[in-house]
């Protein structure tokens, strides 16, 4: 719904005897943003530093590095259509979800809850090997490699692993924001004749629409990260399965630093990027 | 504003039929694993140049500190087979679980041996063959600011030392066997030890990056950080070296493919490429010290 | 129009229990009760969120239990509007129209009609946000109206608006319904507002209808003292009758009133201040007497307020003041007058 903004009193601490009272509680927020971004610069700044014998830059010669730079390209295209795809998944299968967990009265509802959230808190190379364990080992999981689609080693297994992980993202966003959408709305609009499909789509879903993009924005950014579960389940093969953390993690242990250090620069600048546009997009959100 | 109950229903079925049509359309594409986001890169110029015959794929198992040869020879084996191989860099621990579990791949090649003893002790392996070495020596910062010349300097106060953790990587379990070997007691090293490291790649980054002033480490290894790091070898011992070794795995749907892979590495044009690339192929010859003759 | 019959149902703290009402078409009817009781629990049954444990709801003579909102024709306009958030004024009330398919002229003239009758015209390109509560509260019965429902329901349409404006809204209110004739349930816990729009009253307190009828009876003849109390009556005596020697006699507090009219064994007079009469001593025989003596006089505007002492028992005495009563001065506190109770406005309900 938003907050109403029509309240006169947005600055509590406005007055100049406050003064001491803002830059105090302003100073945790100084520090930490002063940590990140300290921490960028100094990996850009080590990364333009000139080579000992050649005095180009290393920045310069990753980039006329033909091979490397086709390596870190594909590895981006493909976390990209990766993690989009993760993200839109999860966020149009957490839609229903997430309204049922806060409207409808789902049996066992407790355990339900804990389950959604499990993903979050194992620790994500275990969540790989679980996950590898399950399609290989399992009735189910071989049933479905061999009659539905084939998820290890292969490019789905990058979006199977990074939806695994990073759908619960997306559930808790979007059911927050069910939650704090007035069922009333949905019962008035009933009395007016809406279905109970209709009612939702018209009324409920967009007075959430924050969340929903919330959500989004998370799942993807947790997608985009991920490395050891898409190792486990897709492998990590140049030219196939290396999203860009696996390129990072490719070229550190070739020894090949900067690659990896122009890796985390270029992840930093894509996040920020796209973090920006999806605010533009979405407005405010619940975590956001 | 028009009634648009019907959007999200059909966005839900879009999802969904997505879905199916990106594993639907796996299951049409030749071969099992394929490519439904984005066709494969090639990752060299002879791998760009080859056509790679339908069906036809080897997956490989591959320590991700061996992975510039192996992605060469590969190159040049798709190209002159036609037959391509696929593989997964992965850390060599992390290997042996997915060869486990997932049963399934065709060759493995672990990089340091005791990972494929033990595929050997789980019988996984149906026959396998040493490709080449890896030879300890001493990595030192550029410059060898401290003046190592042989194993004692290590023990030199101010010394920064990294070494492999033991019970992670071979590199760590074949430095306690040199120490032992040469007689120098753990806990002197230790006084120097700064941090251990999981695995060799690790250790090289670290000197690299300043954070240990030297290591004990494999040659070849060593040798990917020639730009900012020196390499002082010293005596080569068979105990204290560790055999690379590749081994054709049970599962594979291919052995005699595999067999033929192994040949190739094996053979004259696999050898040369290793050696290209610093890799001591006959513990008679190390890599270091580097006379500057070898391609 | 509204038929329910024996509703039960549990919500959490809320309970409905063997729930009877009976609405005719046209009509406008009250319910009043204290807040908290649960009238809202009632009123989203007969709107269809809710499925009853058990009883039957009839509208329009078509059995409602099993039906969902959208098939009731029951029009809801809750305690705080609801009005949707992320839609123009315009776009909530022509939404209902909107789902039926109403061809756009017909929105159109609707809606123009609706919002010239309600006085909002124009606030319709206005989000909820901008709008004051009257606003608010107009829109949203023009957004319920918009539909032609069978059945208007208001849940405490008024009891965010001021006094002034509560007589205002309260006319248009009932002009409104008498106009477009739609049968209409409002829940109210004040007892003007009641007065003001309602055909009838019914009283709503513990889970259940205590007293349904016209506005005057339940004024006069409550059916106990709860529904004595939601309705204002201030003298709720609890006591006894008692038959002697074939006089009948209510016994309270010590005092014995001579009436007629009172039931043997336990039972509450009740009689509404203004019916009680005090009188300076001496004054014509009206009817049965009984001496008191004025404890407490209180003037509130256009009314006095008497506070009348009989021995145990007291009885509070409402008469309108200066011109129109000139006995009324004379009655300051203290003064000892004799109070009469006409039998016919006397009534004893059961504790």
């Amino acid at each position: 719904m938003g907050a109403l903004d029509s309240s006169p009193v947005t600055d509590a601490l406005g007055g100049r005897s406050d003064r001491p009272l803002r830059w105090g509680i302003s100073l945790p927020l100084v520090a930490y943003v002063a940590l990140i971004v300290c921490v960028l610069t100094a990996n850009v700044v080590w990364l333009a530093r000139p080579h000992p014998d050649t005095g180009q830059s290393y920045l310069a010669s990753l980039y006329a590095n033909d091979a490397l730079r086709g390596e870190i390209g594909y590895a981006l295209k493909l976390s990209m259509v990766s993690s989009l795809i993760s993200a839109i998944i999860a966020t149009l299968l957490a839609i229903p979800s997430a309204y049922a967990l806060s409207r409808l009265r789902v049996p066992f509802r407790a355990l339900i809850d804990t389950i959604v959230d499990l993903p979050l808190v194992i620790p994500p190379l275990i969540a790989g090997i679980a996950l590898l364990l399950f399609f290989r080992q399992s009735g189910m999981g071989q049933w479905i490699e061999n009659h539905l689609l084939p998820v290890v080693y292969t490019q789905q297994g990058i979006v199977v692993a990074q939806f695994f992980i990073a759908s619960a993202f997306a559930i808790r966003a979007v059911k927050a924001a069910f939650d704090q959408v007035n069922p009333r709305f949905e019962a008035v609009a009933r009395s007016l004749g809406a279905s109970g499909l209709h009612a939702f789509v018209t009324i409920s879903l967009p007075l959430a629409k924050s969340g929903v993009i919330a959500g989004f924005i998370m799942t993807w950014a947790r997608a985009i990260g991920e490395f050891a579960p898409i190792m486990m389940v897709a492998g990590s093969t140049p030219g196939k399965t290396n999203v860009l953390p696996i390129s990072a993690f490719l070229n550190m242990s070739a020894g090949n630093v900067e690659a990896a250090i122009a890796i985390v620069v270029l992840m930093v600048a894509i996040a920020a990027g796209t973090l920006v546009l999806f605010k533009q997009l979405g407005g405010q959100g619940y975590i956001w | 504003m028009p009634n648009r109950a019907w959007i999200v229903p059909t966005l839900f079925a879009c999802g969904v039929l997505g879905i199916l049509l990106v594993g639907g359309c796996c299951r049409l594409l030749p071969g099992a694993d394929q490519t439904c986001l984005l066709p494969t890169a090639p990752q060299s110029a002879t791998e760009a140049q080859s056509a790679p015959a339908a069906g036809q794929s080897l997956f490989l198992y591959c320590g991700a500190g061996i992975r510039k040869p192996v992605e060469e020879i590969n190159a040049l084996f798709e190209q002159q087979t036609g037959v391509r191989v696929e593989p997964t860099f992965t850390g060599s621990g992390c290997a042996l679980a997915q060869i486990e579990m997932a049963q399934k791949g065709d060759l493995f090649m672990p990089g340091e041996d005791w990972f494929m003893e033990q595929a050997v002790e789980r019988g996984r392996i149906l026959e396998r063959r040493t490709v080449a070495y890896f030879v300890p020596v001493i990595m030192v910062q550029r410059g060898n600011p401290h003046g190592i010349q042989e194993l004692d300097d290590l023990l030199k106060p101010g010394v920064r030392v990294g070494v492999g953790e033991p019970k992670a990587c071979a590199i760590g379990h074949f430095t306690v066997k040199l120490m032992e070997l040469e007689k120098i007691p753990w806990d002197e090293l230790g006084r120097n030890v700064v941090a251990h490291f999981a695995t060799a790649p690790e250790l090289g980054n670290a000197v690299k990056l300043k954070a240990v002033d030297a290591c004990i480490q494999w040659d070849s290894i060593a040798a990917l950080y020639l730009d900012d790091a020196e390499v002082v070898p010293f005596a080569v011992d068979e105990e204290t070296s560790s055999a690379i070794t590749l081994g054709v795995l049970k599962t594979s749907k291919q052995p005699e493919s595999a067999r033929s892979y192994l040949q190739f590495m094996e053979g004259p044009e696999g050898q040369r490429i290793f050696r290209k690339h610093h890799f001591t192929l006959d513990l008679e010859d190390p890599t270091f010290p580097w006379d500057g003759e070898r391609d | 129009m509204i038929q329910v019959r024996s509703l039960s149902i549990k919500l959490g703290e809320f309970s409905l229990r063997d729930v009877h009402l009976s609405v005719n078409r046209g009509e406008y009817v009250v319910i009043m009760g204290p807040t908290g009781s649960g009238k809202t629990v009632l009123l989203e049954c007969l709107v269809g969120l809710y499925g009853a444990e058990s009883g039957e709801v009839w509208i329009g003579g078509r059995r409602m239990d099993g039906e969902p909102p959208e098939r009731r024709g029951v029009a809801y306009v809750p305690q705080d509007y609801c009005l949707f958030p992320h839609m123009t004024l315009a776009d909530n009330i022509t939404y209902g129209m909107r789902l039926r398919g109403t061809p756009a002229e017909e929105r159109a003239q609707k809606l123009q009609m609706l919002s010239d009758l309600l006085g909002i015209g124009h606030l319709l390109d206005r989000r909820p946000l901008h709008l004051s509560g009257g606003e608010r509260q107009r829109g949203a019965l023009a957004r319920a109206l918009a539909i032609d429902p069978d059945v208007l329901l208001l849940d405490e349409p008024l009891s965010a608006v001021d006094e002034y404006t509560r007589d205002s809204l309260c006319e248009m209110l009932k002009g409104l319904q008498r106009k477009l004739g739609i049968t209409t349930l409002h829940v109210s816990h004040n007892l003007d507002e009641a007065l003001a729009v309602g055909d009838r009253i019914a009283v709503f307190g513990n889970g259940t209808i205590l007293q349904e009828d016209e506005p005057c009876e339940v004024l006069s003849r409550p059916a106990n003292s709860f529904v004595a109390r939601c309705v204002g009556v201030s003298n709720v005596v609890p006591g006894r009758g008692v038959v002697e020697d074939g006089q009948r006699w209510f016994e309270a507090d010590g005092v014995r009133l001579h009436l007629r009219s009172v039931p043997e064994g336990p039972c509450v007079l009740i009689v509404r201040p203004e019916h009680v009469r005090p009188m300076p001593p001496g004054a014509r025989d009206r009817g049965p007497r009984m001496e008191a003596v004025v404890r407490h006089r209180q003037e509130r505007g256009p009314l006095v307020w008497l506070d009348l002492q009989m021995g145990g028992l007291s009885l509070k005495a409402c008469l309108p003041s200066g011109a129109f009563s000139p006995d009324a001065d004379s009655l300051s506190a203290g003064t000892r007058v004799d109070v009469v109770l006409p039998e016919h406005e006397v009534h004893f309900a059961p504790n």
